[in-house]
């Protein structure tokens, strides 16, 4: 019964096809990925169409990977083989979607607040130090002015200018405007480049008041 | 944040999810001149010593926006971290984590207060 669902039989009847996002999205829906049982999964319901509707649609070649990764190499799974080890794929697919500005800037916001939820340690640090003498604060100081304290300060500060501009760009979102898909990648770059000037200004004045 | 209707009809959410997104955006909103005031500042003092830093601190205004600053910024942190923890971890570690996050941020926000004060009054 298996074999009558498995897609390389379909393809065999015309030999150069790969398999389409629609056929991908069966094979999750009819259970055969093995990390749903039988049924419509909302989660794959945005697999393809997604793309499609930002005009960037996935290559054969990118789904016919999915597919592959997805069916186990071509292995029907089923729940006793999802039992005896093989690790459940998980929906939606993060691995067939080819990086977007929007996906990007999303996941950079939740990691530069990550990393700026670290500086806010550091800060405290910092202040701790000054305020425990001359001598905390300049072990402290010496380890940001050390290469490796400044590589990590101009992360940092490319973090924060992100977050902040990222976060100011949703705030935006959230008064239900700029929601265009012309007017959320025109946001999008402003982001980018605005991160990237302020930080340039930053580190360029910096230098400049320390002679 | 609910409209009446909505209320009334028992949807939205049942528990503090309006609350916390509301938070998280009205600590953002303070921290964007707060932000920009502690790194013009920090641009201002690149080539200072410890006792100019430490005067600086010292300020009434500059103590005042710090101790704001930090409260801030420790809030939203919390907030944030939380949405993270919920999104990704669903294990029984969920619930350690979260704690641990509230009480670090909680710490971490007093520990910073604690030494801008010492710094003001007895630095």
């Amino acid at each position: 019964m298996a074999q009558d669902h498995d897609p390389r039989r379909r393809s065999t009847t015309s030999a150069s096809r790969t398999p389409t996002a629609q056929e991908l999205k069966g094979a999750i829906d009819s259970g055969r990925t093995g990390d749903t049982v039988v049924s419509y999964d909302p989660g794959a319901a945005p697999l393809g169409t997604d793309d499609e509707a930002a005009g960037t649609p996935d290559t054969p070649e990118r789904v016919a990977l999915s597919m592959r990764q997805e069916l186990g190499n071509g292995r029907v799974s089923s729940p006793a083989a999802t039992e005896a080890g093989r690790p459940r794929p998980k929906s939606p697919n993060v691995q067939i979607y080819r990086p977007q500005l929007t996906s990007v800037l999303s996941i950079l916001n939740r990691i530069t607040g990550a990393i700026l939820s670290a500086c806010g340690i550091v800060l405290v640090i910092w202040l701790m130090a000054a305020a425990a003498g001359p001598e905390p604060y300049g072990l402290v100081q010496g380890a940001i002015g050390s290469w490796i304290g400044q590589v990590l300060l101009f992360g940092a500060t490319f973090a924060f200018f992100l977050h902040l501009c990222g976060g100011i760009r949703h705030i935006v979102w959230d008064t239900v405007h700029g929601f265009e898909l012309r007017t959320i990648y025109v946001s999008g770059w402003l982001v980018v480049a605005t991160s990237v000037v302020l930080t340039l200004a930053a580190w360029s004045l910096s230098f400049l008041l320390k002679g | 944040m609910r409209s009446p209707l909505a209320r009334a009809i028992g949807l939205g959410s049942a528990k503090e999810g309006v609350r916390d997104w509301w938070a998280e955006r009205v600590s953002a909103i303070a921290l964007i001149p707060l932000t920009l005031w502690f790194a013009a500042a920090i641009i201002a003092h690149s080539g200072s010593d410890y006792v100019t830093f430490i005067g600086w601190i010292r300020g009434p205004l500059t103590a005042t926006l710090m101790i704001l600053l930090l409260i801030a910024l420790f809030h939203h942190t919390a907030l944030g971290l939380k949405v993270v923890i919920e999104d990704y971890v669903h294990s029984g570690a969920k619930f350690a984590w979260l704690v641990a996050v509230r009480f670090g941020c909680v710490a971490f926000a007093v520990a910073g207060i604690v030494a801008t004060l010492r710094v003001a009054f007895l630095g």
